[in-house]
């Protein structure tokens, strides 16, 4: 069986910090602007230059 | 970068919340400075190859936009929420060694940009000299390269061995770049419109669907290569939210705009080098302007992605106590080399690399997608992805996950059976949807279908 290799202090104070204080995910404004960006816009770019 | 320790700037190490303190102006400036570089004019001088001047810009922008998307969503939220690199983000799925395939490819493709970047920034500096009437006419750019390229990554080496540091002031002052370059944008619109206007595409298909869909893919291909600097540099902003706006606008949007200056240049001047023909579109003071605006971003582009580079290389055990000086020294000499021994050989196959990028690039972001958002339903164990821990999860089959492993290969194998890299033949429904997509979607597919046939532990965990 493997031995667990420990972790260096500095690395595992700042997981700790991490696990305590979770950045967070993508809300509701996000999803919006990156549907905006990365979908509407260039479905509308697509359509407008094979049409022009 | 007042909070950031010494340490975890040179290290792979995961950020503190207190050390991620960029906001969306100084991530946007720092990403639009990693992409806006002069690779810009070349992916509009292949796009140029097969549309004319709006079909090409359209079709590039779109396509950049879709491959932004996906390249975020497949970094992003992890690397913003955690504050990882891209290449630690992919230990969930790839194992706790397996993510050694996806550093590879990093490298491969930060060494590509690079060198790419090292061989056009030896073309501006020897059009400024010969300008400036420091050099004879008659010498050329090959006889420059491998000099300059030398001495720019020794440029490199010292400013990164300030760390992030480095970068962060680099961006502040080269963020000019992207003003400069619509700046020359403008001028050679303006002077060349009518010729613009009616200018044909040398090597366009007969099919009129093919060329737009070439061009949409050149797009995706290119923005989806962005994979690894997304990571390295929006883990210094505190959270995903704040990185969407800069990510999709400073990388996405500022690498369309700035490729409508190859896609220019290629129809009418048929050279989407601005070093090539800014003396004659707008005379020698402009040239010498704008040529140390894209010598000096080329500097700037160059560093982000050797910093990231090297970032990325510390995930590695052999490497993870080496010291900054020898890290860096490891991550530039690839490109030293490529950029001093086969300067000309690597341009003429710009083509072919950027469609290894497609291959290599777009299954790894459909894996990645699929993994956080359908199988793991946005919960990771940030604890895994750095312990040697043997019960921690992410260990998987002897530190590789077979459904990751299949999956990216199927998702190759899509993409060459739709788009041969090499000669640009194309089959099936590639007209109607790209390459990268179906590589994409037909990578995650598979990815979720066998963790969930074979109920993998490394990749429900």
């Amino acid at each position: 069986m493997q031995k667990p290799i420990p972790m260096p202090e500095e690395l595992e104070r700042r997981i700790e910090a991490i696990e305590r204080n979770d950045a967070g995910d993508l809300n509701r404004a996000s999803w919006f602007w990156l549907l905006l960006f990365g979908v509407a816009i260039p479905a509308a770019l697509l359509l407008w230059g094979w049409w022009a | 970068m007042v909070g950031l320790s010494a340490e975890a700037d040179k290290s792979a190490w995961p950020l503190l919340p207190s050390e991620r303190d960029w906001g969306a102006w100084r991530l946007a400036i720092a990403l639009a400075t990693a992409a806006a570089a002069t690779w810009c004019y070349i992916i509009g001088e292949y796009a140029g190859y097969y549309l004319n001047f709006l079909q090409a810009s359209v079709a590039l922008a779109a396509g950049c936009m879709i491959g932004m998307l996906l390249a975020f969503l497949a970094a992003g939220p992890v690397c913003a929420r955690f504050g990882i690199d891209s290449i630690a983000s992919t230990k969930p799925q790839f194992g706790a060694r397996g993510w050694v395939i996806p550093a590879a490819m990093q490298l491969i493709s930060i060494v590509g940009w690079n060198s790419l970047l090292l061989i056009f920034g030896a073309k501006s500096a020897t059009q400024l000299m010969i300008t400036l009437g420091i050099m004879p006419a008659g010498m050329g750019a090959r006889e420059l390269v491998p000099a300059a390229t030398l001495i720019v990554c020794a440029l490199i080496y010292l400013t990164l061995l300030r760390g992030a540091t480095g970068v962060t002031r680099i961006s502040n002052i080269l963020a000019a770049h992207v003003p400069i370059g619509c700046w020359m944008l403008y001028l050679l619109v303006s002077r060349r419109w009518p010729e613009l206007r009616v200018a044909q595409p040398v090597m366009a298909s007969p099919d009129r669907l093919w060329n737009y869909t070439t061009g949409v893919e050149i797009g995706i291909t290119a923005t989806l290569s962005w994979w690894p600097y997304i990571g390295a540099m929006i883990r210094m902003a505190p959270n995903a939210r704040i990185a969407v706006v800069p990510v999709m606008l400073g990388m996405g949007a500022a690498t369309a705009l700035l490729s409508l200056i190859g896609i220019a240049g290629i129809l009418v001047l048929k050279s989407s080098d601005p070093s090539e023909w800014l003396r004659s579109v707008g005379g020698p003071i402009y040239a010498v302007i704008a040529l140390l605006f894209v010598s000096a971003a080329n500097f700037g582009t160059a560093i982000t992605g050797i910093y990231s580079s090297a970032i990325g290389l510390r995930n590695f055990a052999a490497v993870e106590r080496m010291s900054w000086s020898t890290l860096l020294l490891i991550t530039i000499a690839p490109v030293a080399l490529v950029g001093a021994l086969i300067p000309e050989l690597f341009f003429a196959r710009f083509g072919a690399f950027l469609a290894f990028l497609g291959v290599a690039f777009a299954p790894l972001c459909g894996i990645q997608i699929a993994d956080y958002f359908l199988l793991r339903r946005r919960a990771l164990d940030i604890r895994a992805i750095f312990s040697g821990d043997p019960a921690r999860p992410y260990r998987s089959i002897a530190g590789f996950n077979p459904a990751a492993l299949l999956a990216l290969g199927l998702g190759c194998a899509v993409y060459l059976e739709l788009l041969n890299p090499l000669s640009y033949e194309s089959s099936g429904p590639y007209r109607y949807l790209t390459a990268s997509l179906p590589a994409a979607t037909c990578a995650a597919a598979c990815y979720v279908l066998l963790t969930r046939l074979i109920g993998l532990r490394s990749a429900k965990r």
